[in-house]
């Protein structure tokens, strides 16, 4: 991202205003409200802070194992067990289900945006990085 | 379902868009580079050596010639006015995007246009 004063040098001031209405809007939506709100529970829930780290470290261990061949059944099983210990859990529930809600309506937005202008906002606007 | 008060903020947004300069001059740009007879000759070319370049390849019977000749459609094709005023127009729109991606960006902590992006197909 540019540093805020060059920007306002290069960017007509109705757009940068736009950007910034739009950006309000989305942030007083429900969606964005909702996983705002769980984020705060999840940072304020040190058990289901835990389960997220324990299944990251494991899904890490579990790829590493998967990207040299060496990745076995037990593995697997550790690796899924660990999810769904994560997923039971109502405060990482709800984190999941609010991020992946505002992350459709953000990607609809886009769609919508994408209609109207003719080319595809978000796609030509975000930062250039390697694929998979 | 996006709802209407986030609509009509993108609305407004979209509009200003595409009024600006940089918006304007993309589409137009991009009709031209479209629309050109000679680009799409160039095209046409390009894509008929290409495709004897890679058999030719493939069989192992590729000559410094056939090297040459895709090489020069594609100088010719880069160097079109309409090639390069399209290319110019769609580098500014990028930055332009980019800008105001950040502005958006700042506000939500975290990177609009990398979420809304449609998911990338490897």
């Amino acid at each position: 991202m540019q540093p805020s004063n060059q920007v306002e040098e290069r960017v007509e001031p109705r757009i940068l205003e736009g950007s910034k209405r739009f950006a309000q809007a989305i942030v007083e939506s429900t969606q964005f409200q909702r996983f705002e709100e769980a984020s705060k529970r999840l940072r304020d829930d040190p058990s289901a802070w835990q389960l997220l780290t324990d299944f990251q470290q494991t899904q890490q261990l579990y790829q590493t194992a998967q990207s040299w061949g060496g990745a076995s059944t037990q593995e697997a099983e550790r690796m899924e067990q660990s999810k769904q210990q994560m997923l039971a859990n109502p405060t990482l529930k709800e984190y999941f289900e609010s991020q992946d809600e505002m992350v459709l309506t953000l990607k609809e937005l886009n769609v919508h945006m994408t209609e109207k202008l003719g080319f595809d906002f978000a796609g030509l606007a975000k930062p250039a990085g390697g694929c998979c | 379902m996006v709802d209407i008060r986030l609509k009509l903020a993108a609305d407004e947004f979209i509009r200003y868009l595409r009024s600006s300069t940089d918006v304007k001059e993309f589409h137009i740009a991009k009709g031209q580079f479209e629309n050109d007879p000679a680009i799409e000759k160039m095209r046409r070319e390009y894509t008929t050596l290409a495709s004897a370049y890679q058999e030719k390849e493939r069989r192992g019977t590729l000559t410094q010639d056939d090297i040459a000749g895709l090489r020069a459609v594609q100088k010719t094709f880069n160097a079109h006015p309409a090639t390069v005023r399209y290319a110019r127009a769609q580098q500014t729109l990028i930055m332009l995007l980019q800008d105001c991606n950040g502005a958006i960006s700042e506000d939500l902590g975290f990177d609009f246009a990398a979420t809304a992006a449609p998911t990338a197909s490897c």
